[in-house]
C-alpha cells in the first residue's frame, strides 16, 4: 500500500483565478473568521465577565481559518458533521446568530430549542449541519453513514466531518476511518490538530511532533497536511482533491495545523501551556494574517476591515439582545423528544 | 386460525420473508454487518445478497462502533439501514453509539433529526457457546429512553415485528432467541401484516395465573401451558416489545387473575422482569392475592459445560412448577 501524503501551502495571488477565487470570495472568508472570533469573544465575555451562560463551552478561537476556507469551499447539498468545539462551524453554515445565543442561553427559541447546547450548536439541517457530537471521536464512524447515502444518491455531493488531534486515539475514530475506506465515500476526514487534547498534548503523549498524522496510515487513503491558520490552504487542499471526492473515489483525511488559542473550555486558564506558546500563535493569528494579506493585495482596504469589525461586533450585539427575550420550552414537551 | 393458503414456517425465515419484503417495497432499507452477504453464521441474511446486491447489502469489516455508528448516520440522511450484530454479545462494544448517539440525537437536536435505525441480534443461550455468546440482557438498553427495545419469540411475531419495525421512525433494538431460529416452525399468514410496537401478546387465555415472559421463554411457557392444561388455567402473556411496554395489558392481567408469574432468561438483577414486578406492584397491589413469582436462571454468568447450562435455563417444567407453587396453598 503506497502511502498518499501531500503538503498544500497557500495559494499565491496570481492563481486565484485558477481557484476559482473572486474578491468577493475572499473578503467572504475574512468575514467569516471576523463573525466567529467576535461571536467567541462575546460568548467568553457572557461567561466570564456577565455569568450569564452556564455549562461547559469550547471556543473555536485561533481555529476560524479551517471554517472560512471550507465555507468557501462547500456548496448546496454538503453535508458538516461536527464535535463539542463547533460554535465555528454553526456560524459557517449560516444559522442565525439570535437563534445560536438562544441556544447557548437554553432558550426555546434556540436551533435545537435549547436542549443540546453548546456542545451540538451546529446542528442545522436545513443548511447541511446534520449532527454534532459531544462525545470525542463518535460522529467520525456516524460521518461515514452520512457520506454513503449521498454515494447512493449520486448527487455528487460530499460530508466533511470534523474532529480534534484528541480523537484520532479513540476506537471511533479507527474503526471510522475503516469503514469509509472500504465503503469508498465521499467523506473529508478533517483533523483540527490545535495542538491540545483538552489538558494534555497529543504529541507529549507519544514524545512524537508527528503522532497526529501517523494515525492516518495504514487506511490507503490519501492525506493533506494544510495550514490550519490560513483559509487558502485549506481551499486548496479541497480543491486539489475535489474531482475525486466529487466522483465518488473515496475518502480523504486533512490534517489541519492550528492551534488553540484559548483553554480547553471556557474557565480553563490553560496554565500547563509553555511560556511563550501562546504568544508565538498570537503572531500567527489567522485573522490578522489573512486580514493583512488582503489588505496589501489590495482585496480590502483597511478602512474597510475597521469598519467590518464595528459592523460585526454590533451585529453580535444585537443579536444577542434580542435572544436574550426568550425563554426555556415546558418541561412536559421534553416527552415529545424521546 | 388462519387462511387455508397459509403455511408452515421456521422463526428464522419468518424474520427473513420480512426483511426481504420490506426491503422490496422501500429501497432506503439497506443490510449490513459482519459476513452478511454470505448469509452470517446463523443464515439470517441467506439470499439477501442475491437479491439486492453490493449497494444495498453489505459485509463490514468487524468494527462494531463503525457498523452502529454508520447505521446512525445513514438514517440521519434518510436512508432506513438495518445493522446486523452478529450476537447481543458483541453490541456492548458499540454502546457509546447507542446510548449518546442512536437513543439521543432526535432529543439533543429538539427534534430536528430522525433516525430510523434498525439494530439487530440474537441471544444464543442454550446453544453451548459460552459465557461471552450467550447473554441476555435486555434491560441494558430499555434503561435508556428513546429506544424500541423488541424481542421476538414467534414466527407470527417476528415477521410482523421487523416489518413494524421497517415502516416505523423511531431507533429500534430487535433481538431473536437464536435458540428457536430452527426449532419454532407455526403458520404465518401469506398476507401483509404487521405487529405494533407497544403491545402485549395474549397467547393464551386464562383465569387462574397470569404468566407474563419473553424471548425464548415463551416457547417453553407454551410447553408448560400445555402440560397443565388439565388442571391450571393459564394467562399468557407474551411482553414482545419491552419498551415501549404494554403497561395495561400488564395490570389488566395481573388484576384479573389475582396471581402472577413472570418468567425471564435474564440476569435478574436490575432486570425487565423485576421491572415489570415493581409496574404491577405499582398499579394493583390490591388485586394481589399472593406475592408476585420471579422465575429467572441463577445471578451468575452462563457456563458452557451443556449440562450445567441446561440446568442454568429456564424450561418447561420449571415453569410448570413455579405455576403449581403458585397455585398451592390457595387463600
Amino acid at each position: 500500500m503506497k502511502i498518499d501524503l501531500n503538503f498544500i501551502d497557500t495559494i499565491l495571488i496570481g492563481e486565484y483565478e485558477k481557484f476559482s477565487l473572486t474578491k468577493a470570495k475572499l473578503k467572504e472568508m475574512l468575514e467569516t473568521m471576523i463573525i466567529i472570533r467576535a461571536f467567541e469573544e462575546k460568548v467568553e465575555a457572557l461567561f466570564l465577565k456577565e455569568g450569564i451562560l452556564m455549562g461547559p463551552s469550547h471556543l473555536y478561537i485561533g481555529m476560524e481559518a479551517i471554517a472560512a476556507g471550507v465555507r468557501a469551499f462547500i456548496r448546496k447539498g454538503d453535508l458538516i458533521i461536527s464535535h463539542h468545539r463547533g460554535h465555528g462551524h454553526a456560524i459557517m453554515i449560516g444559522t442565525e446568530l439570535e437563534r445560536l445565543f438562544a441556544e447557548l442561553l437554553g432558550f426555546k427559541e434556540g436551533n435545537m430549542k435549547g436542549v443540546g447546547g453548546s456542545m451540538h450548536l451546529p446542528i442545522d439541517p436545513e443548511r447541511g449541519g446534520l449532527y454534532a457530537s459531544a462525545i470525542v471521536g463518535s460522529q467520525i464512524p456516524i460521518a461515514v453513514g452520512v457520506a454513503y447515502a449521498q454515494k447512493l444518491r449520486k448527487t455528487g455531493n460530499i460530508t466533511i466531518v470534523f474532529f480534534g488531534d484528541g480523537a484520532v486515539n479513540t476506537g471511533a475514530f479507527a474503526e471510522g476511518v475503516v469503514m469509509s475506506a472500504f465503503l469508498k465515500v465521499p467523506l473529508v476526514l478533517l483533523c483540527e490538530n490545535n495542538v491540545y487534547a483538552e489538558f494534555t498534548k497529543t504529541a507529549d503523549l507519544f514524545e512524537d511532533d508527528s503522532v497526529v498524522l501517523q494515525r492516518f496510515i495504514g487506511y490507503g487513503i490519501p492525506i493533506l497536511v494544510v495550514n490550519g491558520n490560513d483559509p487558502l490552504s485549506v481551499y486548496k487542499g479541497l480543491k486539489t482533491y475535489e474531482e475525486e471526492l466529487r466522483s465518488g473515489k473515496g475518502p480523504i483525511a486533512i490534517v489541519a495545523m492550528t492551534y488553540r488559542l484559548k483553554g480547553h473550555g471556557v474557565y480553563d486558564k490553560s496554565p500547563y501551556k509553555p511560556l511563550g506558546e501562546e504568544d508565538l500563535w498570537r503572531s500567527r493569528d489567522p485573522i490578522i494574517t489573512f486580514s493583512n494579506r488582503l489588505i496589501n493585495e489590495g482585496v480590502v482596504m483597511a478602512g474597510e476591515y475597521e469598519e467590518m469589525l464595528k459592523n460585526t461586533k454590533r451585529k453580535i450585539d444585537e443579536a444577542f439582545e434580542r435572544a436574550k427575550r426568550g425563554s426555556p420550552m415546558n418541561i412536559e414537551e421534553l416527552y415529545s423528544l424521546v | 386460525m388462519y387462511e387455508v393458503d397459509d403455511v408452515k414456517i421456521t422463526h428464522i425465515e419468518a424474520c427473513r420473508q420480512a426483511i426481504m419484503e420490506e426491503m422490496e417495497r422501500d429501497d432506503r432499507i439497506i443490510y449490513i454487518g459482519e459476513d452478511v452477504c454470505k448469509g452470517g453464521p446463523h443464515g439470517f441474511s441467506k439470499g439477501l445478497y442475491e437479491k439486492f446486491g453490493p449497494k444495498r447489502v453489505i459485509d463490514s469489516p468487524i468494527s462494531e462502533i463503525g457498523l452502529v455508528g454508520f447505521g446512525i448516520g445513514a438514517a440521519i440522511a434518510g436512508l432506513k439501514p438495518i445493522v446486523e450484530i452478529m450476537y447481543l454479545d458483541f453490541l456492548p462494544l458499540a454502546m457509546e453509539q447507542v446510548i449518546n448517539h442512536m437513543a439521543q440525537a432526535k432529543f439533543l437536536s429538539g427534534g430536528l433529526i430522525n433516525l430510523p435505525v434498525i439494530v439487530r441480534t440474537q441471544y444464543s443461550l442454550g446453544r453451548q457457546h459460552g459465557p461471552q455468546h450467550s447473554q441476555f440482557f435486555p434491560s441494558l438498553f430499555t434503561n435508556i429512553p428513546g429506544l424500541n427495545v423488541i424481542i421476538t419469540s414467534t414466527p407470527y411475531n417476528c415477521k410482523g415485528l421487523y416489518k413494524h419495525a421497517l415502516r416505523q421512525e423511531k431507533p429500534t433494538i430487535i433481538i431473536d432467541p437464536a435458540w428457536i431460529y430452527y426449532r419454532f416452525s407455526a403458520d404465518v399468514p401469506s398476507e401483509d401484516y404487521e405487529v405494533e410496537f407497544g403491545k402485549a401478546n395474549i397467547v393464551n387465555e386464562g383465569n387462574d395465573v397470569a404468566l407474563i415472559t419473553f424471548g425464548r421463554t415463551v416457547y417453553e411457557s407454551i410447553q408448560a401451558v400445555k402440560q397443565l392444561q388439565n388442571s391450571v388455567s393459564v394467562l399468557l402473556i407474551d411482553l414482545q416489545s419491552l419498551r415501549p411496554l404494554d403497561v395495561e395489558t400488564v395490570v389488566k392481567s395481573a388484576s384479573r387473575t389475582g396471581r402472577v408469574l413472570i418468567v425471564s432468561e435474564e440476569h435478574p438483577h436490575s432486570s425487565v422482569a423485576y421491572y415489570v414486578a415493581t409496574v404491577i406492584y405499582e398499579h394493583c397491589l390490591n388485586k394481589l392475592e399472593k406475592p408476585i413469582k420471579i422465575l429467572t436462571p441463577p445471578d451468575t454468568h452462563i457456563p458452557f459445560s451443556p449440562q450445567l447450562e441446561k440446568e442454568y435455563m429456564v424450561t418447561a417444567s420449571k415453569i410448570s412448577k413455579s405455576i403449581l407453587e403458585l397455585i398451592k396453598n390457595n387463600v
